[in-house]
């Protein structure tokens, strides 16, 4: 028997390409409205790749952030801007979203108990401009937050700062499954008894810097017809649409947050971590390290594979990894069980690091407001993933049971379970 | 005239001190330096005490300016007047007062060699 806390995610908070709120995203999630476009940055005849899940609203151009927008009135007082990267912007966003969701006081935030856990790339853009800065002017003419603002850590960096937290403070770097190992870890340290209170952070920047090197990898889609792509699982997908912003969970010890009176949207119920041992880029083509992750997952969480009501899909739409992922899921649920499967990916945009945080944030919408979110795009499924039960139309169904994969560079795989609470 | 450069570049700059910039860019006059660092301090200064500048001249960390906006008003200043300050030079300063006589005896020497 388990001797271990309970962990509850009891706040949210998102900027994203779908909507610079818990509640914008909800309502995009319900009505499937996409957040892709053709990137304004990407718009340009010699570059290959047009679409992105832009972030709407913000202006930030350049290193100048006397010059930046933001948009609904939405301010940073300067000595915490001077400090961050684009995506600390809509993380610090975000995490306010969060606190005031959680219903957290000043004493909760910045405590000895409470930490954060974040991941992101750092920022490609901040850096190159600052290092453009030192060989053309000079090291003395740089800004001394040049580093801090730009290497990955750039989040936990600022964010404990600006926000006074006190505790455990980790940055994760393991790609697109940053955040998901974060979200792990936050689970862990609550479940250990190490912290009360745990902000899981994932975050990336949005512009020509954070998306377009992915063309290098032939990974992007190099379509411009934002209606239809990115299309995962679909027969024409050719690669994944990239997206920028900020999730952030509030993973909370469950006697901790009901002495509160929290709302509760889920229980963290366990998680599972593996690697492929394969290849850089490259997925291992029949998802077996995915399948450990999830086996793991399940095991961790004392849930039997019968229980699982949705998992919501790494997918991209790269022409290998979605059908590497379905063989993974088909390798653990097999015949004994077909969960609903979707990847909201093709609505919001790949988030890189911000992935997991994204779409363990989404599942929990989707376990709180009791509907399956699907794949949209999806016109003619690819029959190598037909074996599974993909969701293609908006659905009613309520999940109480949810897994959310990630997967990332080196074949570095995260499940996470997910469960409608119960006393 | 607008420099599109300078404006860019020192948004939220006093109309005064943006003048003064586009002036010493054209003509390196030693004594548009008071008017220029004078501006960028104020700048910095939280809005409540702008018109404080000329008190915050006689510190280095008078009204909330701590040791990062030093330095960022430092890389402003050595940005207008496209000129550098060395650490040893930055240790000796006690005021901003200080810092406006050592930038105008560089632009001085700056101008005799030219």
């Amino acid at each position: 028997m388990s001797i271990l806390r309970r962990a509850v995610v009891t706040g949210l908070g998102f900027i994203s390409s779908i909507g610079n709120s818990r509640a914008e995203v909800l309502e995009s999630l319900r009505t499937q409205r996409s957040g892709i476009e053709i990137h304004p940055e990407l718009d340009r005849p010699e570059i290959p790749y047009k679409l992105a899940g832009t972030v709407k609203g913000f202006d930030i151009p350049g290193e100048n952030r006397d010059a930046w927008k933001f948009p609904n009135g939405l301010t940073i007082p300067r000595t915490v801007l001077r400090g961050l990267p684009p995506h600390g912007v809509f993380a610090y966003f975000a995490m306010n979203e969060a606190i005031t969701d959680a219903n957290l006081n000043s004493d909760d935030v910045s405590n000895p108990r409470t930490g954060m856990m974040c991941a992101s790339a750092g920022s490609t853009r901040t850096m190159y401009l600052s290092v453009d800065v030192m060989v053309k002017k000079g090291i003395r003419q740089c800004h001394p937050y040049g580093v801090s603002r730009a290497i990955a850590g750039t989040l936990n960096f600022n964010l404990v700062a600006a926000f006074k937290i006190k505790g455990a403070a980790t940055g994760f770097v393991n790609a697109c499954s940053g955040s998901a190992v974060a979200f792990g870890h936050a689970v862990d340290l609550v479940r250990q008894d190490r912290q009360d209170v745990v902000f899981v952070v994932g975050a990336e920047d949005c512009d020509l810097f954070s998306i377009l090197p992915f063309g290098a990898c032939r990974a992007l889609t190099s379509a411009t017809d934002a209606t239809r792509y990115p299309c995962a699982f679909d027969v024409k997908r050719d690669g994944f649409a990239a997206t920028g912003g900020a999730a952030v969970l509030v993973v909370e010890e469950l006697e901790h947050a009901q002495k509160r009176g929290a709302k509760i949207y889920a229980e963290a119920m366990g998680w599972g971590q593996s690697s492929d041992g394969y290849d850089v880029l490259a997925p291992e083509p029949n998802g077996e390290g995915l399948s450990r992750a999830m086996n793991e997952a399940l095991r961790d969480a004392h849930v039997d594979l019968s229980e699982i009501d949705y998992i919501n899909a790494h997918a991209t739409a790269t022409p290998l990894g979605d059908p590497a992922e379905c063989r993974g899921i088909e390798r653990v649920f097999g015949e004994k069980h077909s969960p609903f499967v979707s990847t909201t990916k093709s609505q919001t945009g790949h988030g890189l690091s911000m992935a997991g945080a994204l779409e363990a944030g989404i599942c929990c919408l989707a376990i709180k407001e009791k509907f399956t979110p699907p794949s949209i795009n999806i016109t003619e499924l690819d029959p190598e993933c037909a074996g599974l039960n993909i969701v293609a139309a908006p659905n009613d169904h309520a999940p109480r049971v949810v897994m959310s994969n990630s997967s990332a560079f080196g074949g570095s795989n995260v499940s996470l379970v997910l469960r409608e609470f119960s006393a | 005239m607008n420099d599109p450069d300078i404006d860019e570049r020192f948004l939220n700059l006093n109309p005064q001190a943006l003048d003064a910039i586009r002036e010493y860019r054209q003509t390196h006059k030693p004594e548009l330096v008071q008017t220029i660092v004078a501006g960028i301090v104020e700048k910095y200064l939280p809005p409540e005490l702008r018109d404080k500048a000329p008190e915050a001249m006689k510190s280095l960390n008078a009204f909330g300016i701590e040791s990062v906006t030093l330095m960022e008003i430092i890389l402003d200043i050595q940005d207008a007047l496209g000129l550098d300050i060395t650490d040893n030079e930055l240790r000796g300063l006690k005021n901003f007062d200080d810092a406006t006589n050592l930038l105008r005896q560089k632009v001085q020497a700056l101008s005799a060699q030219s």
